[in-house]
């Protein structure tokens, strides 16, 4: 049976994100199944910060990240039957915690354009590409380098509000969960040649809004 | 390959090298170009900073009692029954529903309703369509090869076939949750997705279709055959299960095992129940497209939510100028239109959904794009044919509706008393273009043809829509509930 996450995903995950539980937690998982709430509470704890990051990202707004991720935990229950261990159980929570927020974003910016804010007034994310042409001799220092790091940091977290909330999710993914390609073509059912295109196209746009601010 | 027209920078390549994402061959191109161009250098240190900086960024706390919150609105679902009553649970009367969807502002709702009335604009939803932007096909082929681990033919039905006949099932609910497990398992792709020429199966099948032709009177009778000799209809899926098998295994190209006819019976269609509300929007980041200009382009118009038929009535009909394709089974009654909306009745539930990528993490446009590519080509090959071919079990090239129950009645007779699977595609009228009975095993005709169709709407509606029904209009009867992760999402 081919694996999709990599011994290096799991290596990953035990460094950055001190799940420890991942590789003992299959006996609670099993209890959990069964019906033990008490199982269910401590994958609960076990998991809430990761899923609450991965949320956060998306959507960077607290109480309704506080909405979402209580979702995906209840979808989680109700889907614990189903989890065959196949994937990793973080795995399979930041999918649902992805969906769930995405779908939930479509929902605010319904709310927010009724609120007669134009979609036109969205910034120009589609094009990541162009920008002042490369000067290979080129020895100027970046712009972005030249950034303080508060400043940058700062820039950095406007620039992310902006950003579309797809385009989020795959930074999260790959920038703080550390997921390959693959996984995240996986986890968001997309095409790898999407994943790597949109990274490409959204570190670029980035780029440039962190830049150009002033 | 994606280079910068200035001066062939390959800024689409720092990325993914930075991630460590590229293959050999590109890997030392941004290498060797990065020796020689301090402009890029300086680009990938900012893609870089840039990362840092994401991943450095902390979220806000997390309040001290979420953990318990949870716990609590758990405990308060494990209370509630896992039956779907037959009746309306107090959620879905109409008053209580709408403001519990005002209240519920955390819930996603993927769901819209079409009126059959005239559609007007309405403040609080709008439907609109947004053509996903398809990958390429060789991102398409190099994704699905390598996410599915599948390169040729389909034996998902035919492994759960398999084990539907280890197991000697007679409950179709557990029959659907083996034959779901198969996760994220897609047919590859297997033509480009600019300009459509025929795909493969249908010309495979066209091939054995003439083979087949002497064949089939044999086989439909070796169908009853098998039909008569088992009462019980678990055996009756088994032995089935066991010719799906058989013949996917020896099928050389990428034809599909078609899936066992569902002979179980159906839950008797009571109350409608369910509904629901929301609505999609163009997400914010297409920009580029306004509302007008995406609904003009798909010919939608924005309907607003109206109160459902009547109970047993036909399914809801929504005023979209596109075709639809409506896959009728034994357990439920699915049409899915061109656009993306799918309209589900099993028994007592009935649920509209509606997908719109890109801003749904899953990418259906081209997976339903394609299966009405093959039911498009299945169309017109098959209007092709003889008089004679006419009367064959499988098809009806232009049936009215007048003819549906002989249509009906013709597979009845053959598939025993359970009712068989029946695909049409229908115009933009609703006119029937094109209708097939599904039948199992290969070999009869244009069923065999309609089977892969059948079986890919089958497919989608259970890794994708069923989870968004689930969400939208409530949990689905238990019978139809996959036993499959992923999970709902």
């Amino acid at each position: 049976m081919r694996t999709f996450w990599p011994v290096r995903g799991i290596l990953g995950t035990m460094e950055n994100r001190g799940t420890a539980m991942e590789f003992g937690e299959a006996g609670l998982i099993e209890r959990a199944r069964s019906g033990d709430r008490a199982a269910f509470d401590r994958l609960v704890e076990a998991h809430l910060s990761r899923v609450w990051n991965v949320v956060w990202r998306i959507l960077r707004h607290r109480e309704d990240t506080e909405d979402v991720v209580q979702e995906v935990f209840l979808a989680a229950y109700r889907a614990l039957p189903a989890f065959r261990g196949e994937a990793m159980l973080s795995t399979w929570l930041q999918r649902i915690a992805v969906t769930r927020a995405l779908n939930f974003i479509d929902r605010a910016a319904e709310k927010v354009r009724r609120a007669s804010r134009s979609l036109d007034e969205a910034p120009e994310w589609s094009d990541g590409g162009a920008g002042p042409a490369l000067d290979p001799e080129s020895t100027a220092p970046s712009p972005l380098q030249a950034l303080e790091a508060n400043e940058l940091r700062r820039r950095l977290a406007e620039c992310l509000d902006l950003l579309p909330a797809v385009w989020r999710a795959v930074l999260a993914l790959r920038d703080s969960e550390e997921h390959s390609y693959e996984e995240i073509a996986s986890l968001l059912r997309i095409a790898l040649g999407t994943v790597r295109s949109r990274l490409a196209r959204e570190r670029l746009a980035l780029r440039r809004c962190v830049e150009g601010e002033t | 390959m994606m280079n910068d027209e200035a001066g062939r920078h390959p800024r689409d390549l720092l990325s993914p090298y930075l991630d460590g994402e590229l293959g050999p061959d590109e890997r030392v191109e941004v290498a060797t170009h990065l020796e020689q161009c301090a402009a890029c250098v300086a680009l990938l240190d900012d893609l870089r900073s840039l990362a840092a900086g994401v991943a450095a960024e902390e979220p806000p706390p997390a309040p001290a009692d979420l953990a318990a919150r949870i716990g609590r609105r758990v405990d308060a679902l494990a209370g509630e029954s896992k039956v779907i009553p037959i009746g309306r649970p107090p959620w879905r009367s109409p008053l209580v529903f709408r403001s519990v969807a005002a209240v519920l502002a955390g819930i996603m709702a993927t769901v819209v309703w079409y009126s059959t009335r005239p559609p007007t604009l309405r403040q609080e939803t709008s439907i609109v369509m947004e053509k996903a932007a398809s990958p390429t096909p060789e991102a398409d082929r190099m994704a699905l090869s390598r996410v599915n681990g599948r390169t040729s033919g389909s034996t998902g039905f035919a492994d759960a076939a398999q084990d539907a006949d280890n197991e000697a099932l007679s409950s179709i609910g557990k029959q659907k949750k083996v034959a779901a497990d198969a996760p994220a398992k897609r047919e590859p792709v297997d033509q480009p997705t600019a300009a459509p020429p025929p795909v493969e199966p249908p010309r495979a099948f066209g091939k054995e279709q003439v083979e087949a032709e002497p064949r089939r009177a044999e086989e439909i009778e070796a169908e009853v055959a098998v039909e008569k000799a088992t009462g019980d209809p678990g055996d009756r899926l088994a032995s089935r299960a066991l010719e799906v098998s058989r013949d996917s295994r020896t099928a050389a190209d990428v034809t599909e095992a078609a899936p066992a006819a569902r002979l179980v019976g159906s839950g008797s269609e009571s109350d409608v129940g369910n509904q629901a509300e929301g609505g999609r929007d163009v997400p914010s980041e297409t920009k580029s497209l306004s509302a007008k200009a995406v609904l003009d382009a798909h010919g939608f118009v924005a309907a607003d939510l109206r109160e459902r038929a009547a109970p047993g009535g036909p399914p809801v009909a929504w005023p979209l100028p596109t075709r639809s394709l409506e896959l009728q089974r034994s357990d439920y009654r699915a049409v899915l239109s061109e656009a993306g909306a799918l309209n589900f009745r099993s028994g007592a539930y009935e649920c509209v959904v509606s997908v719109i990528p890109p801003s749904s993490p899953v990418d259906l446009s081209t997976e339903i794009r394609q299966i009405f590519e093959l039911a498009t080509v299945e169309q017109s090959r098959r209007a092709a044919v003889t008089e004679e071919e006419r009367e064959s079990v499988g098809v009806r090239r232009d049936a009215s509706a007048g003819e549906e129950p002989q249509l009906e009645e013709m597979a009845l007779q053959l598939s025993g008393s359970a009712p068989p699977t029946i695909l049409t595609l229908r115009d933009a009228n609703e006119t029937p273009l094109y209708r097939a009975i599904v039948l199992s095993g290969r070999g009869t005709g244009a069923a065999a043809s309609a089977a892969p169709i059948a079986t890919r709407f089958d497919r989608l509606i259970r890794e994708h829509y069923l989870l968004l029904m689930e969400h939208g209009c409530g949990p689905l009867p238990p019978e139809l509930q996959t036993g499959d992760q992923p999970a709902p999402e």
